[in-house]
Parts: structure tokens; C-alpha cells; sequence
């Protein structure tokens, strides 16, 4: 439970995080350390510097873009959890963020730490997904645009290269009912599996926490939501193309029960919130 | 004696204030100057020959001091095995350090001794160890077998046995109307206290004398083991117990470790600390439960248990600890649970399996005998088509019965089963609660009503002791063998004392958990130290008055009967007497007693549980949870109650999520809280639960066992209501834990 020896510094800016990102090829950014230093502790990672981005603020904002919200990547779970321009223009989010782990996890774990950490068990990421969000990545060689769906590469493995910065989460206008669902056995828990799903503009888009090696979209419920299927049909469909986990909280057969439960719910909610809409998307 | 009459009041906890902000001193809060740290090199298998070990770079990285390995332990004696379990015990015992051969995964095989703790830790990972891998065998059928053999020529793997028999249990099972069979299975859980293991070793050259910090249960029983192992005076050691984050039993033997680190701080002239980390402790630390058993219970027609016979195999794991036969041992001897069973055999086997070992974990061996009892209740219920609380009422022992010796041949000595059962039942309204049950499953919901009755043996070890003086201006310094780790016995030995001399709590401080002020005792373990420690003090205390009598009477010339003790005070010679004043060894009057019992006070309980599962995802929720317990006379409501909640949490983790799991190669699959299914606040269960108050014969406080109820009671009450809920689905058993998935797959495969 203690690190390799490593390096810490401290970065004013984004500008400055990179300069010193790129000076040293195992460096690591530092946000809220709640996924790092974990992994620093079990020596599973073993930086050579820390470059905390911590005190950075200008990557902490809410506020609204062109046809989008954007969320600075240090925003804090507890600050999506709460903050009203989130609740308004991003329920999902938020809702999806009162549930990630304990009040202290919550006050320290970002949304641009939980994306770059690229695990499948997390939560927000697969609702950026269901959400069709993008991520506003900064380097020395500038800025690029990865949409959700390209960015998750595989366990713990995201598109983002070394001296990149996540610095700003867009959600685009337009979203409207939502419905979240976190299976767990215990509150503290990760999920075990979850779905997230949301009524955007290009239709009911499903996404899946747990269920593979990177959060997964349920292609399969959606394209049977679109066909004008009903929900409870649809929501059968949720472990198709999945590739869940076995360990000792639960087998992958299981995990893909909880799936199509857990969609059938989470859709049910989404049709609940917006009365006079049918199970499927017009 | 006194008016006040602090005894069963619900005096808050005085412990509370310091542990609450941080004020509280841990092992790992003690620093010595010049002090060394260790870290621990493991084993990454569960079997394997060693072959050789490079110490060189670890010996060589910057800050290191020392490098021990097996070799260095040789010239120690092993720990000893023998127990009081009264298991025939082959042993062997759990090594300092490996030599030879690695048993476990996690096993020490080297320790490393540096400045600083990261220092220790990164010359750990230097030493370079050869393991030239076996195959493993993790189950203990499969050890049994002699699949794979871990000790020498035992290739039945048998470390312990142990049986007992009495009655005629052939003709029963020839005359039963019926015979009802149950293969049981209580998987490993890991004790989890939230402050590991370690211990701090300072050794004084000059004056050849050693003391030792340790997170211990108490400081009398490691100073014992620390003398034998080290062929040392126990008056040349002292042993300190500082504040203690839980044990739950896991801290009752010292860990092989402790004795690696007191070992490096007798080379070193330096102290030395060792602190395990939390995967440590999961890796590392001896574990409870791991237990089958295999049952058949002889059954007359009108429902009568006629005669029990069981088979309980003990998933020892890799070694013995003294303790490790105990709860096995115990189990068997509870096995016929609250019954009255005419006759038994009831064998217990302990295996060695490629795991780390097993021990006493809160229950030790009662919560497994009563889960046997109440299973094989509800089994019985469900063959003959009868109520299960009228199968419990013709085979529970009634009061008028009591001393009564069971078939397994342990002494009850008390106990009303049929009124606790009874009230159990009627906290819960069971006749709504079968009623609501029918409605329920008319609704198509799985819905369960369960009970259990229980029996909790306290005050094991059959004696404490404990001394009390009385300081000018009425202050009272009592020091006692039973040391707390969170029992709260500053609060409740303190209430104990103040009525009987008279004085305010406030002007009692208790001590305990150091060999240099407290006289030698046992310890605290086993739901004893109320019924042992806190009677030895009240002995303590009236020998302090009686002798204080007897000097003023002696002094003043007014007879005994003339003089009383009152308010901390001698009456009746002129102007009072302050205690102190009459000590020839001026400054206190002081008093000791031991306090021995002929036998273990038996405290009973029992529950009453309503649960429904939930179809689609086999969530379990407990609608309602009642006991009634008799604890004796309660000292304090709050810390009974305490007691109670902390135990049902446990037992509430056992039967629905805890179980330390591995792989077929052995390697630990449930290392960290992550995977581990310790529960927390959130997940608690709602308790409602009463004293029933009969005080105990035995001791002069009339007191009984209260620590290990809820964790005794609870996996059987649930397992109840469990198997009830699920048997329109045509289940009779089911072993716990009773996680999602596993009701989920009850629910979907019928
Ligand atoms: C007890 C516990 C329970 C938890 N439970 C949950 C849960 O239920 N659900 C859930 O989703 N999560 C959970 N988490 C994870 C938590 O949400 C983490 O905080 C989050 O995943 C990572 O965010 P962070 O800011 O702490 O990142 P850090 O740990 O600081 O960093 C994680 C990784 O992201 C990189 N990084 C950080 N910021 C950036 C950036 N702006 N650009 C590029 N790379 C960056 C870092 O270099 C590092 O590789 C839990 C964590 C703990 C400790």
C-alpha cells in the first residue's frame, strides 16, 4: 500500500500541465487520484511524476456552448450531482453521478479522470455515451474533438496519447427523458451492471456499464426501440453483443440478466418521464 | 450498598470522545526514536518447494538494516499447537517464516527490516525467491482424498479430530419414523477488523528485557507465547496493548510476523514495527468458519429428535494456530443446539488445505452449531408437514430441565428456550406474518417467515483476574486481565465498581492491556469478559473493603461490625476513614481476586425474520428482524445493545454476502473490500430486539454473554427465512451467503 517513489508537480495551467506532461514520457496527469492512487498503491501504476492538475481552474466550469453543455473535465461528481445547469440540460448526469460511490469519492472523482481512466465499471462514461457526448482534448500539437463512441479503446485503454488533457465535456442540447439504473449489492458499490438511457434527438440511445470491456452501447435495443418495437421487447435484447465479466460478485450469465432487467427499467423510466410516448422512439 | 446504582444504566460509552476525534492511540500511532520498519516478502503461490533466496540486492538497497528468511528462524521454537479445544491435534504449527516450503499464497517467506517503511517496502521487492511450483488442493474433500499432500506422510491432510458420542444412536436411527439428511456448508470469511495486524518490538540490551506493542485480544496470552518461542522469562517481557481498531478473534494469537519483527529488533538493538496493509490482512490473517457439515438427524413420528449424527469437516488451511481446532471443536459441541437430543456422534475433522489457516471469527463455532440445529429444525418441519415453530416447542429443552448435559456432553446451565422462542415469535406477530405470507404468494411474491434459537457459551477460559486500589481522595485505579477492543469496558467495569465502593464512574479509571499494571489474566474473547473480568473485580472490590474494615477496626479499636465502607469511605471510627490511610505501604490500599467458573454461562437468544426476494433480480430485503436475548443482567443497555447490532451486521454479512473465495490454484480471488462483501451501515438490517433478564447462577453478577448474539443468531434466522421463502419453489436447502445471484438462479431454474 505504498507507491514507488515518483515525482509530484503542481500545474497552473493546461498550457503548463502539457509542457511538463511532454518533458517526461511516464508521467501522469493527477485529478482527483481517486482511480490513480489506487493503482500507484498496489504499484499496478508506477509514474515517475505526478503533474496535478488539481488547482487548475480554469478546467472547472458548467456553462452552455453552441448547441451543447460543456463541463470543464475537473468538475467534481458531487458538483454534476448538484449543479443546476446540469440538472436542467443533463439529468442523466447528474443522476448518474449522485450514485458513484461515497460522498468522499464523490467530492474528489472528476468526470475528465473517471473518462481517462477508461473503466467499463464506471458510470459516467457510458451515460456520455448514451448521451453522444464529445471530449475537448488539448496537446502541444492543439486541440481535436473524440466523440464518446471512438474514445473508449479497450479495458483501461482510451484514444487519448501521452500529453493529452482532457479539458472540456460537451453534451449536446436537446436530450430529454432519461433513465438510469445501477445494479449493486452493496451502496458502495460499483455497478455490477448498469444502463443508461436517454431520448436524444437522433432517438433513444442505451448504454451499458459492466458489460464488456469498454462501456458498450446496446445496439440492439436501440435498433429495435427505432423499428417501433416495445420496450419490454426491446429491453430483451440488451445483452446481445456484450462481453461481460466473471468474478466473484457475479457470473457474465448473470450480468447479462441484470442487463435486460435493468434496461426494461431504466426505459420504462424514460417513457414514464415523457407522458404520451410510446415505448418507441417516432 | 449504595444508592446510586449505576449498574444497567445506559451510561454512554467514556471511551467515545477519544476514539471518535482521532484522539485514540493505535499501534501505528507509536513511534519509538531510532525505530525500524518491516515489510513482509510472500509467498505469490499456495504451493511450492523453495529454492533459493537472494537476499543480496534487498541486503544492499539504500536504508536497509537486516534480511531474515526461514533460515534465521530455525534456531526459534515453533509456535505451539497444543489447544484446550480437547481435538486430538497433529499439527504442525504455523511457521515464523517458511522453510522449505511455501503452503499458502501470502505465506512469509522474508522479511526485510529498513529506515523507513518505503524503504522496507521497495527492498521487499528486491529479494529474490525461487519457487518451484506444486499442485495445490483447495477444497478439503479433494485434501482428503490425499489428492496433494502439504505435510510430511499425513496424506489424509487430518491436522485435528475430535468425537464425542453418547446414547444409543444406532437403535434411534433403526427405530426413526424418519431420517432427515442435510449437507451444510459455511464458507471462510475474513474478520476484516478495520486496523490490521502489527506489532512494535523494543528490545533494552542493557537490561535484557523486551517490551512489545501489539495489536492484540490482550497482553497476557502473547507474553506467553512470546517466552516459549523465544526461551525467555515472561517477567523479562512486557507486553502493551494500546488501542485497538477490532478483532473480531483474529487478533487472539500473535501473528507469525510479530515474531519475525521481535526477532529483528533482539539482532538489531533497534525497535522495530511491522504494519500490515489491508491486502495483507485479507492475504494473511488466520480467517473464520470454512466449515461442512454433513448431517442426519433420527426422527420419531410425533417429531421428536431421537439422535443426531454429523460429520464436520473444518477447512483448516495451510497450518495450525493454537486456536485454530476451536471453533470446529465448538460446533461440534453445539451441534444438537437448543435440544433435547437423547443421543449423538458428532465428528470433527480438520483438514489442511493450500489456504491461509483458520480461527476463532466473532461466533467461533456458535454460530455453526446453531446454523446445523435450526437447519436440521426446519428440515424436519418441512419432512413431517409440520409448523416449524411447533417442531422447535417438542424438541426444545424446557427450563425445568436445566442443568442438563447434552448428548455431545456439554452442561447448559441455564436457559429458558420455549419463552425466548415464544417472545421472538410474538415480536414478529408470526400468526400475521403467516397469514400476510399466504396473501403474499397469492400475489405471486417470494415471501419468507424464519426463526432461530440459538445458544451463546460464555466465559471461556474459566477464569479472569483483576486488582483494585483505592488512591487518596478517593480514587480508584482497577486493572484488569480482560483487555477491550471496543467492548467498552472503561464504561461498564467502571459502573460495576462505582456501586459497589460507592464512588462516582468519574473517579474509576480501568487499566488493562499491559503485563507491567495488570495482574496476569486471560483476556477478552469468547463473550467472557463481563462474566469473568467483571466478577473478579466486584471480588477485588469487596476484599479492598473487607481489608480496609479490618485495618480501621484493627487501628481504631471498633469492632468489623461496627465499621462500614460507604462513598469510598470507612464509618463508624470517628471522623471517616480515607482508605489510603490504613495502607502500611502508604499512598493506596489495594486488593486482587481471581474469579473462576466451573463451567461456561450459557446466554440464549432467538430470532424471527420476515423476507422477500425479489423475482427478477434475487435482491433479498428483510421486512422485519426480531430477538429476544438472554444476556443475563444487562450492565449497560447501550453497549449490550451495541453488541447486539454489531453482531446481527456481521451475521447479516455472513448469510447474505461475505465469503472469502479462491482459485482452483489457490490464489485469493476476494483480496479487497472491493470484492470482499463486507456490508456497511447502509445495508444494515433493521433490528428490533429485548432482553429477556434471567440472571445467571454462576457468577456473582448474575451476568451472561452478549458479544457474539447477533452474529450466532442471524445466518440461521436468515437462512429460515430464506429456505421458507423459496420452498413453494421446491428448495430445501440452500448455504449461504444468499447473494443476488444465487437466489436469482433458486428462483429461475424451478
Ligand atoms: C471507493 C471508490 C469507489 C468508487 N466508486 C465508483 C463508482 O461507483 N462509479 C464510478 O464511476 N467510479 C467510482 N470510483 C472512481 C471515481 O469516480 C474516480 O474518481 C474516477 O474514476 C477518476 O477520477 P479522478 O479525478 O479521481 O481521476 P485520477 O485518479 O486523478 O486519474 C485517473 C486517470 O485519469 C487521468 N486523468 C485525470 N484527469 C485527466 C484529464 N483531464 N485528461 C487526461 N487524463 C486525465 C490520470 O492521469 C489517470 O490516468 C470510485 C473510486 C473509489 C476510490
Amino acid at each position: 500500500m505504498i507507491p514507488a517513489e515518483f515525482g509530484y508537480r503542481r500545474a497552473a495551467s493546461v498550457a503548463e500541465a502539457i509542457g511538463m506532461l511532454t518533458q517526461d514520457e511516464d508521467a501522469r496527469l493527477l485529478a482527483g487520484g481517486h482511480s490513480l492512487i489506487p493503482l500507484m498503491k498496489l504499484r499496478l501504476a508506477v509514474p515517475s511524476l505526478l503533474v496535478d492538475i488539481g488547482k487548475v481552474a480554469e478546467l472547472r466550469y458548467v456553462s452552455e456552448g453552441p448547441g451543447y453543455l460543456a463541463i470543464g473535465a475537473l468538475t467534481r461528481h458531487h458538483t454534476l450531482a448538484t449543479n443546476p445547469l446540469v440538472r436542467e440540460q443533463a439529468g442523466l448526469l447528474a443522476a448518474v453521478a449522485t450514485e458513484i460511490g461515497d460522498p468522499q469519492v464523490r467530492h474528489r472523482g472528476t468526470i475528465g479522470g473517471s473518462l481517462a481512466h477508461g473503466d467499463p465499471a464506471s458510470d459516467l462514461p457510458a451515460a456520455l455515451l448514451a448521451l453522444d457526448a464529445s471530449y475537448l482534448v488539448s496537446s502541444p500539437a492543439g486541440n481535436r474533438v473524440i466523440s464518446a463512441g471512438v474514445f473508449h479503446l479497450g479495458f483501461l485503454q482510451t484514444a487519448l496519447q501521452h500529453g493529452e488533457v482532457i479539458t472540456e465535456i460537451r453534451v449536446p442540447s436537446g436530450t430529454g427523458s432519461y433513465g438510469f439504473r445501477k445494479f449493486r449489492a452493496r451502496s458502495m458499490d460499483w455497478a455490477m451492471a448498469g444502463v443508461a438511457a436517454a431520448r436524444t434527438p437522433s432517438g433513444i440511445r442505451v448504454a451499458l456499464v459492466n458489460m464488456g470491456a469498454v462501456p458498450l452501447r446496446a445496439a440492439a435495443v436501440e435498433a429495435a426501440l427505432s423499428a417501433g418495437r416495445p420496450a419490454a421487447e426491446a429491453a430483451a435484447l440488451a445483452a446481445v453483443d456484450t462481453a461481460p465479466p466473471a468474478d466473484t460478485s457475479a457470473s457474465a450469465g448473470f450480468r447479462r440478466h441484470l442487463a435486460r432487467v435493468l434496461t426494461g427499467q431504466a426505459l420504462a423510466d424514460v417513457d414514464a418521464a415523457a407522458p404520451g410516448r410510446a415505448g418507441s422512439v417516432e | 450498598m449504595t444508592a446510586v446504582g449505576w449498574t444497567g444504566q445506559p451510561v454512554r460509552r467514556v471511551e467515545d470522545a477519544e476514539l471518535l476525534t482521532g484522539a485514540g492511540r493505535y499501534l501505528d500511532d507509536i513511534r519509538l526514536p531510532g525505530m525500524l520498519h518491516l515489510a513482509v516478502v510472500r509467498s505469490p503461490v499456495a504451493h511450492a518447494l523453495l529454492g533459493g533466496i537472494d537476499t543480496a540486492a534487498a541486503a544492499a538497497s539504500p536504508g536497509v538494516r537486516l534480511v531474515l528468511t526461514g533460515a534465521d528462524v530455525a534456531g526459534l521454537s515453533r509456535l505451539p499447537v497444543a489447544s484446550d479445544s480437547g481435538a486430538q491435534v497433529f499439527g504442525p504449527a504455523v511457521p515464523i517464516l517458511a522453510s522449505e516450503r511455501v503452503r499458502f499464497a501470502g505465506e512469509p517467506v522474508a522479511v526485510v527490516v529498513a529506515e523507513s517503511r518505503a524503504a522496507a517496502v521497495d527492498a521487499a521487492e528486491l529479494v529474490d525467491v525461487e519457487y518451484q511450483e506444486l499442485p495445490a488442493v483447495t477444497d478439503p474433500a479433494a485434501a482428503l482424498a490425499g489428492q496433494v499432500v502439504l505435510h510430511g506422510d499425513a496424506t489424509d491432510n487430518v491436522m485435528f479430530r475430535w468425537h464425542q458420542a453418547s446414547g444409543d444412536v444406532d437403535a434411534a436411527f433403526a427405530s426413526a419414523a424418519a431420517i432427515v439428511r442435510a449437507d451444510l456448508e459455511l464458507p471462510r470469511l475474513a474478520a476484516a477488523p478495520l486496523e490490521p495486524r502489527g506489532c512494535l518490538a523494543a528490545y533494552d540490551a542493557a537490561g535484557d528485557y523486551l517490551t512489545v506493542h501489539a495489536s492484540a485480544q490482550d497482553p497476557h496470552r502473547p507474553r506467553r507465547q512470546l517466552a516459549a518461542v523465544f526461551g525467555r522469562t515472561p517477567e523479562s517481557i512486557r507486553v502493551i496493548v494500546p488501542n485497538v481498531g477490532g478483532s473480531f478473534g483474529s487478533k487472539s494469537m500473535l501473528a507469525p510476523e510479530a515474531f519475525a519483527t521481535v526477532l529483528a529488533a533482539l539482532r538489531l538493538g533497534r525497535p522495530v514495527k511491522w504494519v500490515e496493509t489491508r491486502s495483507e490482512n485479507f492475504l494473511a490473517a488466520y480467517q473464520g468458519r470454512g466449515l461442512r457439515a454433513d448431517c442426519e438427524l433420527a426422527v420419531a413420528a410425533d417429531g421428536r429428535f431421537l439422535a443426531l449424527c454429523a460429520r464436520l469437516t473444518s477447512d483448516v488451511g495451510a497450518y495450525l494456530y493454537p486456536v485454530s481446532p476451536v471453533p470446529a471443536v465448538h460446533a461440534g459441541t453445539l451441534a444438537t443446539g437448543c435440544y433435547d437430543i437423547p443421543a449423538a456422534s458428532v465428528e470433527v475433522t480438520g483438514v489442511a488445505t493450500n489456504k491461509v489457516p483458520t480461527g476463532p471469527y466473532r461466533g467461533a463455532g456458535r454460530p455453526e452449531g446453531a446454523f446445523i440445529a435450526e437447519r436440521l429444525a426446519d428440515l424436519t418441519a418441512a419432512e413431517l408437514g409440520l409448523d416449524r415453530a411447533e417442531i422447535r416447542r417438542r424438541n426444545l429443552i424446557g427450563p425445568d430441565a436445566m442443568p442438563y448435559r447434552t448428548a455431545v456432553g456439554t452442561t447448559i446451565d441455564s436457559g429458558d428456550f420455549p419463552r425466548l422462542l415464544d417472545r421472538a415469535l410474538e415480536l414478529l406477530d408470526y400468526d400475521a406474518a403467516l397469514a400476510e405470507q399466504r396473501q403474499a404468494r397469492d400475489r405471486g411474491e417470494i415471501y419468507g417467515v424464519g426463526m432461530s434459537v440459538f445458544l451463546e457459551p460464555g466465559g471461556m477460559g474459566l477464569w479472569e483476574s483483576a486488582a483494585v486500589s483505592v488512591r487518596p481522595g478517593g480514587q480508584v485505579v482497577a486493572a484488569v486481565g480482560s483487555t477491550a477492543h471496543g467492548q467498552g469496558h472503561q464504561t461498564a467495569f467502571a459502573q460495576l465498581l462505582a456501586d459497589e465502593l460507592g464512588v462516582p464512574p468519574a473517579a474509576i479509571e480501568i487499566r488493562a492491556g499491559d503485563t507491567a499494571t495488570v495482574p496476569v489474566g486471560l483476556g477478552t474473547f469468547g463473550s467472557r469478559s463481563a462474566i469473568t473480568g467483571g466478577s473478579a473485580l466486584i471480588l477485588a472490590a469487596r476484599e479492598l473493603k473487607a481489608t480496609a474494615i479490618k485495618l480501621a477496626s484493627e487501628r481504631s479499636g471498633v469492632p468489623p461490625a461496627e465499621l462500614a465502607w460507604r462513598q469510598g469511605k470507612i464509618h463508624g471510627a470517628g471522623p471517616p476513614i480515607d482508605p489510603p490511610e490504613l495502607s502500611v505501604t502508604a499512598g493506596e490500599l489495594s486488593a486482587s481476586a481471581v474469579f473462576r467458573l466451573e463451567q461456561p454461562v450459557y446466554s440464549s437468544g432467538a430470532y424471527a425474520a420476515i423476507v422477500s426476494i425479489d423475482a427478477s433480480t434475487g435482491v433479498l430485503r428483510v421486512d422485519r428482524l426480531v430477538a429476544a436475548h438472554d444476556a443475563g443482567k444487562v450492565l449497560n443497555p447501550l453497549i449490550a445493545e451495541g453488541q447486539v447490532t454489531g453482531g446481527t451486521l456481521q451475521g447479516f454479512g455472513e448469510a447474505v454476502s461475505e465469503q472469502v473465495s479462491y482459485d482452483a490454484d489457490g490464489q485469493l480471488l476476494t483480496g479487497s473490500f472491493l470484492s470482499y462483501g463486507i456490508l456497511s451501515a447502509t445495508e444494515a438490517p433493521v433490528l428490533q430486539s429485548e432482553f429477556v433478564e434471567v440472571p445467571s447462577p454462576l457468577n456473582p453478577l448474575g451476568v451472561r454473554g452478549v458479544g457474539e448474539t447477533g452474529a450466532t443468531g442471524v445466518p440461521a434466522v436468515i437462512a429460515s427465512a430464506v429456505t421458507d421463502a423459496l420452498s413453494p419453489l421446491g428448495v430445501r436447502h440452500l448455504d449461504p451467503p444468499y447473494t443476488p445471484e444465487v437466489l436469482h438462479a433458486a428462483v429461475a431454474v424451478t
